[in-house]
C-alpha cells in the first residue's frame, strides 16, 4: 500500500498498481523502492478522491482481463474467441464507464485537466481534454463563452480584424 | 472513495470565486492546445475569438499539411465586382473583399489557402495572395491571357512550381523564379490542366491527354500521350485527381456524365460508380472530396459537383450529379454571380 497525501493534508491509502497509473508516481517508487508516503502538493482531497476513482477502475479492468486471459490458459481448453469476447465487452463497458465518469460540472472539470496532467495520467487527460472540446463543439461564440464563464477581453475592433482573418469559416 | 455525489454542484465553500471564473482562459497553454487539436474547423475558428489567451494557442498551433478542411466552398464575383463565398451545404453566402491592392484582381487559382490573383487593371501583372497570413508572393509577367492556374505544392513546400493554361500557350515557373518557361507543345493547346504525381497533365484539343516530365533545370520535356474516350468530342472535359491518388477524367454531356480513371497500362478504364468521394469540378478548380471526412455536413458520397457560369440560364449555377442514380439536381445562384467570371472551389483553410 501506498499513501497518497492531498494539498490540503487527506491522506489516502491505495494499491501501489492504482497509484502507479500515475506516471509521475512510477517514477518516484522506481527511483526509490521504500517511498510509502507521497505527498501531491498541487491536489486537493476532491480531485484526488476522483482520479483515484478513475485509476482503481482502470486497474481493475486491466486486472480482470489478465486473470480471464490467465484462466484460459491454466486451464488450456477455452476457445480463443472466450477471452476475446470478454475484453471486447470489458472494453465497451470501461468506455461506457469513462463516459459517465466524465459528466461532471466544468469546476471539476477543470481541476482533473489539471491533476490528470500534473500526475501523468495520460488516460484521464485524454479522457478530460476531449470532453471539454465535445463542449466546445457546434458552440456559437457566445455560447462557448457562456458556458466556460470567460470574459471576452477584446475590443470590438480587434474581434472584427479576427473574424475578418478567415472569412470563410463562417460563424 | 469519492466524498460527494459527482453531479451536484460542490457545496458552497467549494465554489468558484470571482478570480476563478474566467480560469478557462487561463488554463495552460500546453493543455488549452490539446483540446484545441480535437476541434474541426469551424469549431478552431471559434475559439480563436473567446479570448486573448485562446487566441495565443490558436496562433501558436500551426498543423501539419493537408490540414483537416471543411467541403469546398464557392468564391462567386458578384456583378457589382464584390466577391462571396457560398457555402452550398448550409445555403448560406458571406460577402467578402480582398485587400486593397488586389480589390479589382480575377482568381484563376487556389490551393490550401494561397490565390493565384491577376490585376484587372494590367492583365500581366500576377502575384499569389494569402488572405489569412495576409502574405503575397510576386510572379513575372504574363506574357500571355491566361484562363487557369495550378499550383504543385503550397508555397514554402520544396521545388512548387506554378502552371498557367492560355488560350494560345502554357507556361511554367518556379515559386521564386524570375521569368516563365513556355511549354513547347508544337501547334497544341490545353483545354484543362492538373499536376499530379510531380508531372503536369493536360487536355490537349485533339482529344489527348498529354503527361508531361518537366525538367526546371534543362527546359526538356518528356511526353506521353494517352488517347481519350471518343465522347471528347462533343463534351465538356476536366481533370482531377481521385481522393485515391488516381488521375481522372470526367465528360459531361448534357445530362450524362462519364468518369475515367487512367489505369496501369495508361489507358482509361470507365468508372460506373466513384465510391466514398465528391468530386468538384469548374473551370479554374476541380478537386475530390473523402465524404466521410464531413460526416453530417449534407455532402454526398459517389457525387459529382460541377460549378460553371455556363449553367446561369436555365439551370442554375451548380449541377450535382449522383453516379449512383444518374439524377441531376441543380442550385440556382441567380444573382448572385456575375457572368463575367468563372466560380471557384475553395477548401477552407484554417491558419490562426
Amino acid at each position: 500500500m501506498i499513501t497518497l497525501t492531498s494539498s490540503d493534508g487527506v491522506q489516502f491509502d491505495v494499491r501501489e498498481a492504482v497509484a502507479k497509473e500515475s506516471q509521475i508516481i512510477r517514477d518516484m517508487i522506481q527511483d526509490d523502492c521504500v517511498i510509502t508516503n507521497i505527498p501531491l502538493a498541487n491536489v486537493n482531497h476532491k480531485i484526488l478522491s476522483i482520479v483515484l476513482e478513475y485509476c482503481q477502475m482502470h486497474v481493475d479492468k486491466t486486472e480482470m482481463e489478465v486473470n480471464a486471459s490467465k484462466h484460459q490458459t491454466t486451464t488450456g481448453e477455452g476457445s480463443s474467441s472466450v477471452p476475446v469476447a470478454l475484453k471486447v465487452s470489458s472494453n465497451k463497458n470501461l468506455n461506457d464507464w469513462d463516459k459517465e465518469f466524465i459528466n461532471v460540472d466544468l469546476d471539476t472539470l477543470y481541476d482533473l485537466i489539471l491533476a490528470a496532467n500534473y500526475l501523468n495520467i495520460s488516460g484521464l487527460l485524454n479522457l478530460t481534454t476531449q470532453a471539454a472540446a465535445d463542449i466546445i463543439k457546434g458552440k456559437t461564440t457566445e455560447e462557448i463563452r457562456a458556458t466556460f464563464n470567460i470574459k471576452n477581453d477584446f475590443t470590438p475592433e480587434e474581434e472584427a480584424a479576427i473574424r475578418k482573418e478567415n472569412p470563410w469559416a463562417f460563424e | 472513495m469519492r466524498p460527494m455525489n459527482k453531479k451536484k454542484k460542490h457545496n458552497a465553500s467549494l465554489s468558484p470565486t470571482i478570480s476563478d471564473l474566467s480560469s478557462w482562459s487561463h488554463l495552460p497553454p500546453e493543455l488549452l492546445e490539446q483540446i484545441f487539436a480535437l476541434l474541426s474547423p469551424s469549431d478552431r475558428h471559434r475559439f480563436r475569438l473567446i479570448c486573448s489567451p485562446w487566441r495565443g494557442v490558436a496562433r501558436q498551433f500551426i498543423p501539419p499539411f493537408p490540414l483537416p478542411f471543411e467541403p469546398p466552398r464557392l468564391l462567386l464575383s458578384r456583378p457589382d465586382n464584390a466577391l462571396s463565398f457560398y457555402d452550398l451545404f448550409n445555403s448560406k453566402s458571406l460577402s467578402y473583399s480582398l485587400p486593397a491592392p488586389h480589390r479589382r484582381a480575377r482568381c484563376f487559382g487556389y490551393l490550401a489557402g494561397w490565390f493565384f490573383l491577376v490585376s484587372d487593371q494590367n492583365p500581366s501583372r500576377a502575384c499569389l495572395f494569402n488572405p489569412v497570413l495576409l502574405a503575397e508572393i510576386p510572379l513575372p509577367d504574363l506574357e500571355f491571357p491566361i484562363k487557369k492556374a495550378i499550383l504543385s505544392a503550397p508555397p514554402g513546400f520544396p521545388n512548387c512550381v506554378v502552371a498557367v493554361m492560355g488560350r494560345s500557350a502554357s507556361a511554367l515557373c518556379e515559386v521564386a523564379g524570375k521569368r516563365w518557361q513556355v511549354l513547347d507543345l508544337g501547334q497544341r493547346l490545353f483545354d484543362d490542366i492538373i499536376f499530379w504525381r510531380n508531372q503536369l497533365c493536360g487536355i490537349e484539343n485533339r482529344g489527348n491527354v498529354l503527361i508531361c516530365n518537366f525538367d526546371m533545370e534543362s527546359r526538356r520535356t518528356s511526353l506521353v500521350t494517352v488517347q481519350l474516350p471518343e465522347q471528347w468530342k462533343y463534351s465538356e472535359v476536366y481533370l482531377v485527381e481521385s481522393t485515391g491518388g488516381d488521375l481522372l477524367t470526367v465528360m459531361k454531356y448534357c445530362h450524362m456524365f462519364w468518369v475515367y480513371k487512367l489505369d496501369q497500362q495508361c489507358t482509361w478504364e470507365q468508372m460506373e460508380q466513384i465510391g466514398d468521394q465528391a468530386l468538384f469540378l469548374g473551370v479554374i478548380r476541380s478537386e475530390s472530396v473523402p465524404v466521410n471526412r464531413f460526416l453530417g455536413s449534407g455532402l454526398r458520397e459517389n457525387s459529382i459537383y460541377l460549378a460553371s457560369r455556363k449553367f446561369e440560364r436555365p439551370f442554375g449555377l451548380v449541377v450535382i450529379y449522383s453516379m449512383e442514380d444518374e439524377s441531376m439536381t441543380t442550385v440556382p445562384l441567380s444573382g448572385q454571380h456575375s457572368v463575367l467570371a468563372d466560380p471557384v472551389w475553395v477548401s477552407p483553410v484554417i491558419w490562426p
